[in-house]
């Protein structure tokens, strides 16, 4: 009886160490299993553990709990940049936008439900382009035009939370051009479907300029599709550029 | 009080192995969060801990046509054609946080070294450079971190965006990730979902 109890035991003790060992060794036999049924592996050769953690060693100036001295900047002289220009002082914002409908001071709808505006600013660089028959052309200050063709989309995912209520979309543009750009926000159902939030295009050809949207108050619901920002040259050639798209909106 | 059945034995061994690792998790968690932090700029008018974008290498996206980019394992990134123009990738952070520092992982084998910065684009071809950081030596996988950057973000009047310029060809230098590391003020706790 005391023998059979013992090989119970033995047996529970077993069950329980290949349990933790399946946990632990199961990722790795997933992922070989997985590349042996799709066959080529962008990450194989990659290591599943991670380098030597080099962050971790010991303390640093990034990390909590670090004790030491904080890495001041030198002060530095303007530098040689090949792709935006030189900088060197904090260059300020060349848009006076005060009392514009989708400003701070604006006189807004005296709402007690909404707060007032948050903005997103998105660098025109930030968007890519969604076609292969179109290509991005970096513009100094992140600026894009387009390659190919004007008729494609570059794009931007817009990740905003649940609730809050779009108000304007602003299109900030370098446009020298006899056609005009247009940037539009679109839900996408993931179906194939989509709904036309708001849409704003560039004006005249003199250069760098902003145009704002028509009020849009539209509230998020991210359960039933994804928002994206687009945005169209119509043309090719650093004549039309995006410079960055700002959504302005409001919390409940 | 009889002797415990073998199924009650096995729920015991369970539990003290739950409980066993469960101190161990907790433990280190609360060692790292709760050190002092020695930085009089980490604490003035801030929640005194770091908050962290990370983003791997394949994160981000080239900026211009002319530079390829070229996948490596890990989510790393090498670029073709070209090293001198951007990868680039959003960065979306609330107002009011303070950005503290840019860290680049690279896995750089190269004479050269990659850069990264992070800039604020005002949408009329200006731009503010916040911080900038290289890779160093060419002992391959490395992290360098920048110096203190102290940039409170004000979304209202620019876009912000992380660039890395491979500045060479080829898997010799690879973008490997960046990691912001912020501060949310204390006051308002923010996330601008938050608060009013």
């Amino acid at each position: 009886m005391k023998i059979r109890k013992l090989i119970f035991s033995m047996a529970g003790v077993a069950i329980v160490l290949a349990l933790i060992g399946a946990v632990i060794i199961t990722p790795t036999s997933l992922a070989q299993q997985i590349q042996q049924v799709i066959g080529f592996d962008p990450d194989a050769g990659a290591s599943t553990t991670g380098q030597p953690d080099t962050v971790n060693t010991g303390k640093q100036p990034d990390e909590n709990g670090y004790q030491g001295p904080i890495p001041m900047p030198e002060n530095l002289a303007p530098a040689p940049d090949t792709i935006d220009g030189p900088f060197g002082s904090p260059v300020p914002f060349p848009y006076s936008l005060d009392n514009e409908p989708d400003s701070r001071n604006a006189n807004i709808e005296a709402s007690p439900e909404w707060s007032n505006f948050y903005y997103i600013f998105s660098a025109g660089s930030s968007l890519h382009s969604a076609d292969y028959t179109m290509r991005q052309d970096y513009q100094p200050g992140a600026c894009e035009a387009a390659v190919d063709t004007g008729g494609q989309f570059l794009t931007l995912n817009v990740d905003l939370p649940d609730g809050i209520r779009i108000d304007y979309l602003r299109l900030f543009y370098n446009d020298t051009d006899a056609s005009n750009g247009t940037a539009n926000l679109r839900k996408y159902d993931g179906a194939g479907g989509y709904t036309e939030i708001a849409t704003v295009s560039s004006t005249g050809n003199v250069g760098f300029g902003t145009t704002l949207s028509a009020y849009i108050g539209h509230v998020v619901n991210n359960s039933d599709g994804g928002y994206v920002l687009n945005w169209q040259p119509i043309v090719t050639g650093t004549s039309m550029q995006l410079c960055g798209m700002r959504i302005a909106y409001r919390l409940p | 009080m009889g002797k415990p059945s073998y199924g009650q034995l096995l729920i015991r061994l369970f539990l003290v192995l739950f409980i066993f690792s469960t101190t161990i998790w907790i433990s280190s968690d609360e060692t790292s969060l709760a050190a002092p932090l020695a930085s009089p700029a980490a604490t003035d008018g801030y929640i005194p801990k770091f908050y962290y974008i990370f983003v791997a290498g394949s994160s981000l996206h080239s900026a211009d046509y002319t530079m390829r980019q070229d996948y490596q394992p890990g989510a790393c990134v090498s670029a073709v054609d070209t090293g001198g123009q951007f990868f680039t990738l959003n960065l979306n952070l609330p107002d009011g946080a303070r950005i503290d520092y840019l860290r680049l992982f690279y896995n750089d084998t190269d004479a050269s070294n990659g850069t990264a910065n992070l800039r604020k684009y005002d949408g009329a071809g200006g731009y503010t450079e916040i911080a900038t950081v290289s890779s160093t030596g060419n002992a391959g996988f490395g992290t360098t971190l920048s110096a203190y950057i102290g940039h409170v973000v004000n979304n209202i009047d620019g876009g912000y965006v992380l660039n890395w310029q491979p500045i060479v060809t080829g898997t010799s230098m690879q973008l490997c990730g960046l990691r912001v590391a912020y501060r949310l003020p204390a006051k308002e706790f923010f996330m601008p979902f938050v608060i009013r």
